[in-house]
């Protein structure tokens, strides 16, 4: 376990910032996106510790060293990742060659379990790239001679995108000339399909090609992309365009609707178990019912105020089924507002499964199915609660 | 406007006057099942009638609920809309079959009314009251118990019965309420007392003096007020027995002759319990099944008693180990929430009578929407309809 704690990565560690220069491994396979890297472009292995007759100055020396110790570190960093992958294999009992990134994720939690409320606080152990941020290779040699002809444009890899973007446009249209040429009937043109997923931000961007944008040349990048995929033939360059987008996860959850099960006397019915803030409600509805509401064996005056009642008329008005289902539901913890608003929500979701699919978009839309993950915010020391502060004085 | 179908349902006619939408189809709204009825005796009230409203004239609220009766709400509302209207519900019909079949040579028999606070128990008494005024019986009403319990306007320790207190404002009160509500009634029967009731050296009411003159002399006195009452209802008893008139008694939140604390303290600040009233004693004897020709409605509430014995509504909770044993043998007659007819009549009321005036509230959903809120319970929906 000792070796292990050096291996996991207790995140106050990482956040001590290394400036950097160098990177240990190109991005893009296929030649899509060469990025600088530690082998010259003729292939040549650099050669970093001799130099002919030339004098290296101070600073190029200090700058190949650090690159030198990086690039050790990483080394030493990924060698150790894979012994102490080993090492958790042989602890919990699996076999290490087919130790993945999941097992190894499992056993981290099992074996230092943390309270921490976010996931990037607590203990972790991955893989050196996935820690380490990336930095850019050597960009010039000993002598100070820039390796990417556009060094000097301070964004090679950015200007080195959209230039490819303009060659790749070219090649589209020469591709669809010659098969409009040559009457080519089964070559369809395909315009690439972009539903279903969106331009990766420009953090994002950033961090693919290591370089800092302005806001401008980001929104010039994806207005190139646009462009480029409404090209008849963009579908030849998918992955290319693919590496730039990303998939929203939204659309696959909501057609998972449950169907409705049937009880003894063939009543069909749904439960649902929610809850909000610290409070926990298991909801029942039944249909072919007429209205009879029961909160923890009461009717509808468990809840004194009126506007807890409003939150559970709520989802039986919008959906036109007040009177028409019964509801059971037990709630316990917190307050009457957290209760109302957590039944609220296992009746809006029981619901779902009565209703046809364009009522569970309306619901959808008025918030209804939203999950309610506001909580009670810690109390600061310094601080008389959350927000408040104690009493200011001037002097 | 109203406009009335061939077959006499009665359609109310809207027409939307808004800016937007002036050139709309008018929404027709129908108050089918007439929530009214015009049988005005509820000797004559049947299951026929159930769920529908049937009006008191003034002159008979004045007659019987001057000294109480009706809640405070209901009998505000009642004047803001023009008529004291009471629904005529199962609980009452029960009771009004029970009591026209009664055979009074039995020993009396005793009702009691229980059900959720706000369910309707008080307008059910009501409603009893006025039958029993239509029938002919002397009325032995006592409104609500707990204000003789709970809001003393100064007790005084007897004189006659040792360690019983005496409730010398609110006997004069009550008896001025009892001849307000049996005056007529009285000057015909031409009570008259059966033994000498000795006040103090001076004063006496003798045996054979009209009741009349005991009652006045107890509205005068308010030392002897008290006894007066106790020995009214002693009279009225024997008065019952020998046929000489037929009584009913009805008192609403009768559990509060039994509740383990009231407002009265002795001098050492200890509390004087409900059993120990000159009052309570009296009522209870008259609520014994001891006697013949009468019949005793009484009514249970968990607002008659301290927050802590709020739990059930049932009437042994309610009666506690006392006052159960009291009563028992009884007949328990529950007062439940509206059912979906008397929630649409009670709806239907208040359209016609304008207090809905929202047109949402009008439709289906609206309806939906006040049964659902108020649990069909009747005080939640008469609050829920209220506009402050």
């Amino acid at each position: 376990m000792a070796v292990l704690r050096e291996l996991v990565v207790f995140p106050s560690k990482c956040l001590r910032g290394v400036r950097s220069y160098f990177l240990s491994a190109p991005l893009f396979q296929n030649g899509f996106l060469k990025l600088n890297e530690s082998v010259s472009k003729d292939g040549h292995a650099l050669d970093l510790e001799q130099s002919d007759t030339k004098k290296i100055s101070k600073a190029m020396k200090s700058y190949m060293e650090r690159a030198k110790i990086h690039d050790n570190f990483i080394k030493q960093q990924l060698h150790e990742y894979n012994i102490g992958k080993r090492h958790l294999a042989n602890m919990m009992g699996k076999d290490p060659e087919f130790f993945t990134q999941a097992d190894v994720d499992e056993a981290i939690r099992y074996l230092f379990p943390s309270g921490l409320f976010d996931p990037r606080a607590r203990p972790m152990m991955k893989h050196p790239d996935e820690i380490y941020p990336k930095r850019k290779a050597a960009e010039f040699d000993v002598n100070g001679r820039p390796y990417h002809s556009l060094f000097y444009t301070s964004k090679p890899n950015y200007y080195t995108l959209m230039h490819d973007l303009a060659v790749k446009f070219k090649q589209l249209d020469r591709h669809e000339d010659k098969i409009i040429s040559r009457g080519i009937q089964d070559q369809k043109p395909t315009e690439l399909f972009l539903f279903g997923s969106e331009w990766i931000p420009k953090q994002k961007v950033e961090n693919v090609l290591l370089e800092t944008l302005t806001d401008a040349q980001y929104e010039n990048l994806i207005k190139t992309f646009e462009r480029f995929s409404q090209h008849p033939y963009s579908a030849l360059e998918k992955d290319f365009i693919m590496q730039f987008r990303r998939q929203l996860a939204a659309q696959v959850e909501i057609q998972q609707v449950p169907e409705l099960m049937r009880d003894e006397s063939g009543r069909p019915y749904m439960t649902y178990n929610t809850r909000r803030k610290t409070s926990n409600a298991a909801v029942k509805v039944i249909g072919q019912g007429t209205g009879v509401i029961s909160i923890n064996g009461n009717d509808i005056h468990f809840f004194q105020r009126e506007q807890d009642k409003k939150q559970i008329i709520f989802p039986l008005q919008f959906s036109d089924m007040l009177g028409k289902v019964d509801v059971v539901a037990t709630v316990d913890g917190c307050g009457t507002s957290a209760q109302s608003g957590a039944i609220r929500l296992g009746i809006s979701m029981c619901l779902r499964s009565f209703v046809n699919a364009e009522t569970i978009e309306r619901m959808r839309l008025a918030g209804l199915l939203s999950f309610d993950p506001r909580t009670r915010e810690r109390k600061k020391p310094g601080q008389a609660g959350a927000r408040e502060k104690f009493t200011w004085k001037k002097r | 406007m109203i406009r009335f179908s061939p077959t006499g349902t009665v359609f109310r006619v809207w027409r939307r006057f808004s800016s937007w939408s002036a050139n709309t189809m008018p929404i027709t709204e129908t108050i089918t099942d007439t929530f009214r009825t015009n049988e005005l005796d509820p000797m004559n009230h049947r299951k026929d009638h159930d769920g529908r409203f049937y009006s008191i004239s003034q002159s008979v609220k004045k007659q019987l609920f001057t000294g109480g009766g009706l809640p405070k709400e209901y009998k505000e509302l009642s004047e803001t809309l023009n008529g004291l209207s009471i629904m005529v519900r199962k609980p009452a019909i029960e009771l009004i079959t029970y009591l026209n079949k009664t055979n009074f040579d039995a020993p009396v028999t005793r009702y009691v009314l229980y059900g959720k606070t706000g369910s309707g128990k008080s307008i059910s008494l009501a409603h009893i009251l006025h039958y029993g005024s239509n029938a002919g019986m002397v009325l032995v009403h006592v409104p609500w118990v707990p204000n003789w319990v709970r809001f003393p306007k100064g007790c005084t320790p007897s004189v006659i019965h040792p360690n019983m207190y005496d409730h010398p404002i609110e006997s004069v009160e009550w008896l001025r309420h009892f001849s307000t509500q049996n005056g007529l009634l009285m000057q015909k029967l031409e009570l008259k007392t059966t033994e000498t009731y000795t006040w103090s050296k001076r004063e006496m009411t003798a045996a054979g003096s009209p009741l009349s003159e005991l009652i006045d002399l107890g509205m005068n006195r308010a030392k002897y007020a008290t006894d007066c009452v106790a020995a009214l209802l002693g009279e009225l008893k024997k008065a019952a027995v020998s046929k000489r008139c037929r009584v009913l008694v009805v008192i609403d939140g009768f559990n509060a002759f039994f509740s383990p604390r009231s407002k009265v303290q002795r001098e050492d600040k200890s509390i004087v319990l409900p059993t120990e009233f000159v009052l309570t004693d009296a009522f209870l004897s008259l609520t014994r099944n001891d006697w013949t020709n009468g019949a005793i409605v009484v009514s249970v509430d968990a607002s008659a008693l301290p927050l802590e014995l709020r739990e059930s509504p049932l009437p042994r909770y309610q009666l506690g180990k006392q006052g159960f044993e009291h009563l028992d043998p009884f007949i328990p007659i529950e007062v439940p929430n509206y059912s979906e007819k008397e929630f649409h009549s009670q709806i239907d009321y208040y359209i016609e009578r304008n207090w809905l005036q929202q047109p949402k509230a009008r439709t289906d959903r609206g309806r939906a929407e006040l049964s659902f809120t108020s649990g069909n319970h009747p005080l939640s929906l008469m609050k829920l309809v209220a506009p402050y």
